[in-house]
């Protein structure tokens, strides 16, 4: 699977949210908001391939989680990605 | 991780950060749509209502238009309902006394649509009817403070 190419992330003071800059309306109305991690695994996944491994692999290597709270997290994220249309069809 | 603004979760940005971020992208020549909140547009928009923006570029303002603007250190949408001393002056529909008196730069946007919550039809709001309108009703203030007081 692949993240959206159209959408990109913008940090905003301390808060980091997915927008879609490619309209000539963008609609702040209802934005989809990123913590620091989540918005961590954007950057390294965008304009790539990956898994729900690939999220895993870089949660074990770059954060002090067990391989199971890895999983969980991953399929979280993934779940929500795929709910709020982020990933490419 | 993600968070959702829709859902019950949902965090609050900073109004000074999320501005920037409207202006940012007024700036460069796009529309923005933006939630309300708040009663202060009330009865004609509604707390988590959505409005669409377009940046304002020095154009002469037609009298009943909504606008954001900032007035000192905050972000208000609300009405221009006339001139006084060279300054702009700002009501929200829904206040009896309160007014804003800005500048011409302190206005950021003028509002060309609006998107009730309920998911009922969305409205020009920038239409001569519906400014003519928010303009009565802004002139009806003092009588809706006299209702209000008979009210208490």
């Amino acid at each position: 699977m692949k993240l959206r190419s159209d959408l990109v992330l913008r940090t905003i003071g301390s808060d980091h949210l997915i927008v879609d800059p490619s309209q000539d309306r963008i609609d702040l109305s209802t934005v989809y908001t990123l913590n620091s991690s989540a918005a961590w695994l954007w950057e390294q996944l965008k304009g790539k391939g990956f898994t729900s491994d690939t999220i895993v692999d870089l949660l074990c290597e770059n954060y002090d989680v067990d391989i199971d709270q890895a999983k969980s997290d991953a399929e979280i994220l993934l779940q929500d990605f795929q709910k709020q249309g982020l990933l490419e069809k | 991780m993600p968070e959702n603004k829709n859902d019950s979760k949902a965090r609050v940005i900073s109004n000074e950060d999320y501005f920037a971020e409207v202006q940012r992208i007024l700036n460069d020549g796009k529309e923005v749509r933006i939630r309300i909140k708040g009663n202060s547009m009330l009865p004609f928009i509604k707390d988590g209502d959505t409005v669409l923006l377009k940046a304002y570029q020095g154009e002469r303002l037609a009298l009943g238009c909504n606008v954001l603007a900032k007035d000192k250190d905050k972000f208000v949408f609300h009405r221009f309902v006339g001139k006084k001393n060279n300054q702009y002056v700002l009501a929200g529909d829904g206040n009896l006394v309160l007014r804003e008196y800005i500048g011409a730069t302190a206005i950021i946007a003028i509002a060309y649509m609006h998107y009730p919550q309920t998911g009922g039809e969305a409205v020009d709001i920038n239409r001569n009817w519906a400014r003519l309108r928010g303009l009565g009703w802004y002139h009806l203030r003092l009588i809706r403070r006299i209702v209000a007081k008979l009210k208490r």
